[in-house]
């Protein structure tokens, strides 16, 4: 044991795996895992009961440990078996730690600490939310009792992933809630509350001191917020604590007996079962009397007042919303996920088979500026093809691999049913079942599927030889803490698919027309919303069923102000300039020279013989532009392929570069959209030989010279990236700084698999990456942990010391999970430092959020349009527990502006609302595939670019020997 | 109507219906939908509206309504009768549409006129003596639908209920033995010219058979014919109900999603046809160009199809019109497919009915030829995947 290592967590000690001993064998993991039950197993080679069971046909499952030693040997790791940790032992890092201490040399191997419990198991857990605020290491104890293998934890890996559905059709009037599902992610007090005996005396909510968040730098502009702010009418709101005696347990039962008292509660109700709200008050303790229906027992209810809420307060924000959502059904709007949609005014686009939906995405939020209604248009883009339609046209298409094929285009997709108002996830096909099979029903009778649409439905099955759909729900627990994890199945015929067809998706002719239809400029958008408010407000019944609860609707969105930031100076290497209105500089750079290149020497050019013009047209017309950007550039090797067969590609590429040691960059001309080639090609250069490539397709060096000119610029700049060059710099005042960027790409087909890309700074401008696959079950702490040493040692490596700030952005976190962020992962992160003397870097942590209702409208003129790029918004519409700010750094082309969501979830740099505005802003500069600002901090992107590719394309962890370039341009 | 309670009191203890009771009574009542096929039926007393929920998936009905006295219960769940997102993407071939109406037994309105089935389901035994005098008056006499169920509970059974002292719920007024049940309905049916018959659900347990079924039903039928015209015209009624919930259903009836079905179905049918035709032309072009790798830099498609097609004379003018009535031919860019061909596919057939019809439903949504004889498909977009 290494004596200076200090468990965070009590009693974590004993669960302790040196990485760096135990990684890259199997031996120790397996003891291990069976004193450990609930943390690492997922991660362990094949041969480990947990593994999922692989998915049909796909997805390679590597070995993580060998990935990770992998990456460990590149970065200067030593993953060579070690008998013991500690002072006494050799060495660990040859090149990288011989600066290191021998006092510290064992730590990063035991700083990077697996296998801790996972509280955000519990924040997002299903039931249990009352043990939210048990302290970490109570929780600790509670699991450590739990024998099997339990899967907590799998929460946090699904992050970024669509959030379950929140019980969009809770059928209840008054809003009996009866699935605390549905609540405790807005309000995890409430079922603690529940558990504890009332207070009996009435207590006022205090306020809360609002967060130090606004900044001041920039000029102001006026804005429009796509918030409705609402008015309450009422007072206040009552809690009320009801307990049956003698107690009763079926909750629909104390529903029951609850409602046979609407003489005393009055109509308006919210009820959990044990805490009721009335928008009225009672006296402190009423006392009722009911009858069990099933034992004629006689039941005395007792109604004791908790507190006095404030109309706005928290607690009330889930059942306002559910109140909200039945407003939406009088409206006669259908709930399809958890938005809802006009079928009636369909636009029908029949070439595809499809429709549009328009609707709304809707919900009433409590934010820094109060009471909101935060309302955003929505499109669905439903198709006119049952899954089994689909299906029969894959069978046409492709008869020899037809189940492959449909795995592959139908995993994934949501489907909605036709005979309810469910949507569901495809997450398998049962090939060997049929509807004329049976299957259980809740009250335990057999019956086939063809059988119970027809009873229940009065739907007659046609195709009696189809497979079945299979949904795995989320793992629900069950009242006695069982986990329940079912599995639905579907029918094909009666599912209809939802979402724009991957073939569609390819088509920019029909992506043209779908875009026309679904972007809104933004006063159509602001039309949008104010019809819906018309159509609240003129309808008695809406409005009515608002005013139950005191609630009243703003007739028009809010306004605020809005900043925007300064522009910021761009650094080429002879000259600099400030960005002009639209934040693009595509002119400037392709002008002047990048601020560093690499000089191409070697270099290979691959092409099929067909496009041997195209080829010689490329190379010319580079020869000629790349002066001004300052790039050397030599004549290629020219490779003719003899016809363009992705295995011709393979070995030629292959050959040359066994035979070519020098070789700088690959480049290859393919005829054609061929993902298939193209993922062949790059698997083969950024993992089996690994040398930076570019895939150039043909099509789009043919054409115009003048097209062509700006084609081949933009290929010169992207190839000068990938060889380890910079193109443009930004000052950054903040000296010794890491900037870090981390997201996480999720496929289905990768069963549960995610892939954390993870890039960090070792100066302003010149990224490093790393890669991750996650394994089920696995938290992505563990691999950002690895992530953070080796960028620290490579920034050591660089610079020769290490950096006094960490800035991390971090993409794919949702709103849920930012709890879990915050008290977790980043204290996880933070023992990184542990492996270096001494170190206590600054850490500033930003959640990084794209996708999210929030829309400004620029309020300048009469007519609404969108704001300028570097607009920032740091009040009204933020959030009222974290310092957080929204910030739209792109210029927008088309369609509404779409800000991004910046939390920060630790600062311990103090770094002012003003710096975090305008670092996040410069860094919003930083990306190099594009000559202007990009929706979030190019750090970001970079690792949203890397985790794609190493997902959707190389299924593996690119070669580490690649690690400072940035190849996946 | 309180079934889900009741049911669960008569699940416990020694009596035990499974399906519960309250399922075999909605059951009966959609075996008689099933069998009699009425296209017009109201549920008096629907409550939370679960019997019409279950009416709703029956294809023969057509108009579906519901009464009750309580406006909180039916709102409870009445969203459940609106159409489902489902419904809009497959339009059914029949009319639907569902009302719910709040108001009195005891009352009239002319809304409820004209129906083929009108059923009671525990309803008699919440009546307050006042409004059971008026309702076979309202029921048989001035809604005189073809057929009416009414069930009440039997007040033989209620001995062997646990818990059941006086009756089987609260609200209710009275509990009927089937003596009193089948002299009241027996009244009735003489009254307004309507025969009845009696049945139950919820058997009693063997030694007690004499007590009858837990649940007793009436069904009665009117013995006159439907003259089409309601009877009591003559003294119009003014309208004592409110609606407080309608929902019409998408049906192929209204011409906006009958044109829909019909655009998506050419157009589907038509993009078929061209892709069998392209198939075809390039697997026979990969014969004659005896497996080339390289590709034809431009795609001459029409003239390849001319050479191989049945008719070698296409290009003679007066020919060349009879042929566009009936072959799919290539032009240009695009690939003409005649709507007469459509409109033998059975399923455009059967939407459409007529060839005017098809035509008039799809000019303006479809791309069609100048004489509006043919469809018109675009091959460029197919050139480029085949690029």
């Amino acid at each position: 044991m290494d004596p200076l290592w200090r468990p965070p967590i009590p009693g974590a000690a004993p669960y302790r795996v040196p990485l760096g001993a135990s990684l890259p064998r199997a031996e120790p993991c397996s003891s291990c895992t069976k004193s450990q039950p609930w943390g690492r197993a997922g991660r362990w080679p094949p041969g480990e009961p947990r593994l999922p069971p692989a998915p049909r046909g796909r997805s390679r499952q590597e070995p993580l440990a060998s990935d990770l030693s992998s990456m460990f040997r590149g970065i200067g790791f030593e993953t060579v078996p070690r008998p013991t940790l500690g002072r006494a032992t050799q060495p660990l890092g040859r090149g990288v730690l011989s600066w290191a201490t021998s006092g510290m040399e064992a730590k990063p191997g035991t700083s990077v600490q697996p296998g801790l419990p996972a509280p955000e198991a519990m924040a997002a857990g299903d039931n249990n939310a009352g043990r939210t605020s048990v302290a970490c290491g109570m929780v600790f104890a509670q699991k450590e009792a739990a024998a099997p293998p339990v899967p907590f934890g799998r929460a946090a890996l699904v992050l970024g992933r669509a959030k379950p559905k929140a019980s969009g059709d809770l059928p209840f009037l008054n809003a009996n809630i009866s699935r605390p599902s549905a609540l405790q992610p807005a309000s995890p007090m409430f079922t603690h509350r529940a558990e504890i005996p009332p207070a009996i005396s009435v207590e006022q909510v205090e306020r809360k001191d609002p967060v130090v968040k606004k900044g001041s730098k920039g000029t102001a502009f006026p804005l429009a917020l796509n918030l409705i702010k609402i008015h309450c009418q009422n007072e206040a709101v009552y809690q009320y604590h009801v307990t049956f005696s003698p107690n009763v347990e079926c909750k629909s039962m104390r529903f029951g007996m609850l409602k046979e008292h609407r003489s005393v509660t009055g109509d308006v109700t919210a009820f959990d079962g044990l805490i009721l709200y009335l928008p009225i008050r009672l006296p402190q303790t009423s006392d009722l009397k009911s009858q069990r229906k099933t034992d004629g027992v006689e039941i005395s209810i007792r109604i004791q007042m908790t507190k006095i809420l404030e109309p706005s307060s928290d607690l009330c924000i889930p059942f306002y919303n559910i109140v909200f959502r039945r407003v939406m059904k009088i409206l006669e709007m259908k709930l399809v996920g958890r938005n809802f949609y006009d079928p009636t005014s369909a636009t029908v686009l029949p070439q595809y088979r499809l429709q549009i939906w328009p609707g709304y995405s809707a919900s009433i939020r409590r934010t820094d500026g109060g009471l909101f209604l935060l309302a955003d248009v929505s499109h669905k883009v439903i198709r006119n093809d049952s899954v089994l339609d689909v299906m029969q046209a894959i069978y046409q298409q492709s008869r020899e691999n037809f189940q492959d094929e449909c795995t592959k285009q139908l995993l994934g997709n949501i489907v909605i049913t036709r005979y309810n108002n469910r949507t569901y996830r495809i997450d398998d096909i049962e090939w060997s079942k049929t509807p004329k099979d049976s299957f259980t029903t809740s009250d335990g009778k057999e019956i086939t599927f063809i059988d119970y649409y027809s009873k229940n439905y009065g739907i007659a099955i046609r195709d009696l030889g189809q497979p079945l759909l299979i949904h795995r729900p989320k793992e629900k627990q069950s009242p006695d803490g069982k986990l329940l994890r079912g599995e639905i199945l579907l029918l094909p015929e009666l599912s209809f698919m939802t979402g724009i067809p991957e073939k569609m998706r390819k088509d920019f002719r029909a992506m043209k027309d779908l875009t026309y239809q679904i972007h809104l400029s933004p006063k159509q958008h602001h039309t949008s919303l104010s019809a819906l408010l018309q159509r609240i407000k003129q309808n008695e019944a809406a409005s009515e069923e608002l005013l139950r609860w005191g609630l009243r609707l703003d007739t028009d969105v809010s306004r605020t102000q809005g900043r925007v930031l300064p522009m910021e100076r761009i650094n080429l290497r002879n000259s600099s300039f400030v960005t002009s209105g639209d934040l693009i500089w595509t002119k400037e750079i392709t002008r002047e020279p990048s601020l560093s290149t690499v000089p191409l020497h070697y270099w290979a050019l691959f092409y099929p013989k067909r496009a041997l013009d195209q080829a010689r047209e490329l190379v010319s017309i580079m020869e000629r532009i790349c002066g001004p950007l300052g790039m050397k550039l030599n004549q290629p090797a020219w490779v003719e392929l003899k016809d363009d067969r992705i295995d011709t590609y393979a070995r030629t590429i292959k050959s040359v570069l066994g035979s070519e040691g020098k070789l700088q960059l690959v480049v290859c001309i393919i005829t054609g959209t061929r993902d298939d080639l193209y993922g062949a090609i790059k698997k083969l250069c950024c993992v089996q030989c690994p040398v930076p490539s570019q895939v150039v397709n043909a099509r789009t060096v043919t054409g115009q010279p003048s097209k062509l000119r700006s084609v081949a610029q933009k290929i010169l700049l992207q190839m000068n990236c990938k060889l380890g060059g910079e193109l443009w710099g930004i000052d950054i005042p903040l000296k010794q700084l890491m900037v870090i960027g981390m997201d996480v790409y999720h496929d289905p087909n990768l069963g549960m698999r995610s892939v954390v890309g993870f890039v960090a700074s070792t100066n302003h401008t010149i990224y490093l990456w790393l890669v991750v696959f996650q394994m089920p079950h696995q938290e992505i702490a563990d691999g950002l942990k690895l992530c953070l040493v080796g960028a620290l040692q490579k920034f050591h490596e660089v610079n020769h010391c290490l950096p006094e700030k960490i800035v991390v952005y971090r993409d794919g976190v949702s709103d849920s999970q930012l709890k879990m962020v915050a008290n977790y992962e980043i204290p996880q992160l933070q023992m990184c430092f542990q492996a270096f003397t001494n170190y206590q870097p600054k850490m500033v942590v930003f959640v990084v959020q794209k996708k999210i209702s929030a829309n400004f409208y620029s309020a300048s003129s009469e007519d609404f349009g969108c704001p300028p790029p570097g607009t920032v918004i740091d009040h009204t519409v933020t959030s009222r527990e974290w310092v957080d700010f929204y910030l739209l750094a792109h210029h927008v082309r088309q369609g509404c502006s779409l800000p991004t969501h910046y939390i920060c979830v630790l600062n311990t740099a103090n770094l002012s609302p003003d710096h975090m505005q305008r670092l996040t802003f410069k860094l919003c500069h930083m990306y190099w595939n594009w000559s202007g600002t990009i929706r979030v901090p190019a750090p970001c992107k970079y690792a949203h670019k890397l985790a794609f590719l190493s997902g959707q394309v190389l299924h593996h962890e690119p070669a580490i020997q690649l690690c400072d370039k940035l190849f996946f341009l | 109507m309180v079934d889900a309670n009741l049911a669960k009191g008569e699940c416990t203890g020694t009596i035990k219906f499974t399906p519960p009771l309250y399922k075999q009574r909605y059951q009966f009542i959609k075996d008689l939908v099933n069998k009699y096929k009425p296209k017009k039926v109201a549920d008096l007393g629907c409550a939370d509206c679960s019997l019409l929920w279950m009416l709703k998936f029956c294809k023969c009905i057509e108009v579906l309504a519901g009464l009750d006295i309580c406006e909180n219960v039916m709102k409870e769940k009445m969203h459940r009768l609106s159409p489902l997102p489902g419904d809009y993407l497959q339009p059914s071939e029949r009319t639907l549409t569902v009302t719910l109406y709040h108001g009195s037994v005891a009352q009239k309105d002319p809304c409820m006129l004209g129906f083929d089935l009108i059923t009671c389901i525990e309803l008699i035994e919440h009546l307050e003596a006042t409004e059971l005098e008026k309702f076979p008056e309202v029921v048989f006499g001035f809604m005189a639908p073809a057929m009416v169920v009414i069930s009440t509970p039997n007040s033989e059974f209620n001995p062997l209920l646990p818990g059941v002292t006086l009756f089987r719920h609260p609200d209710h007024k009275f509990e009927w033995d089937q003596a009193q049940f089948q002299s009241w309905a027996l009244d009735a049916a003489g009254c307004y010219d309507y025969t009845v018959e009696f049945t139950g659900l919820g058997a009693p347990p063997p030694g007690a058979e004499d007590v009858g079924f837990c649940t007793q039903i009436s069904v009665f039928r009117r013995k006159y014919p439907n003259t089409g015209e309601p009877i009591n015209l003559e003294k119009p009624t003014e309208n004592s109900y409110r609606t407080i919930f309608k929902a019409v259903y998408p049906s192929l009836k209204d011409e906006k999603y009958l044109q829909n079905a019909v655009v998506s179905e050419v157009i589907n049918t038509a993009q078929i046809i061209t892709r069998r035709l392209l198939d075809s032309f390039n697997s026979v072009y990969k014969e004659h160009s005896n497996g080339l790798v390289e590709m034809k830099p431009d795609f001459q498609l029409p003239r390849y199809f001319m050479r191989h097609s049945k008719n070698p004379s296409l290009a003679e003018g007066e020919k060349l019109a009879d042929d566009r009535n009936m072959e799919t031919y290539v032009s240009g860019n695009a690939v003409y497919i005649p709507l007469i061909k459509i409109f033998s596919i059975p399923k455009v057939n059967k939407l459409c009915g007529t060839f005017e019809n098809l035509s008039k439903l799809i000019t303006g949504k479809v791309a069609l030829s100048n004489d509006g004889s043919a469809v018109v498909i675009s091959t460029e977009h197919e050139e480029k995947e085949n690029e």
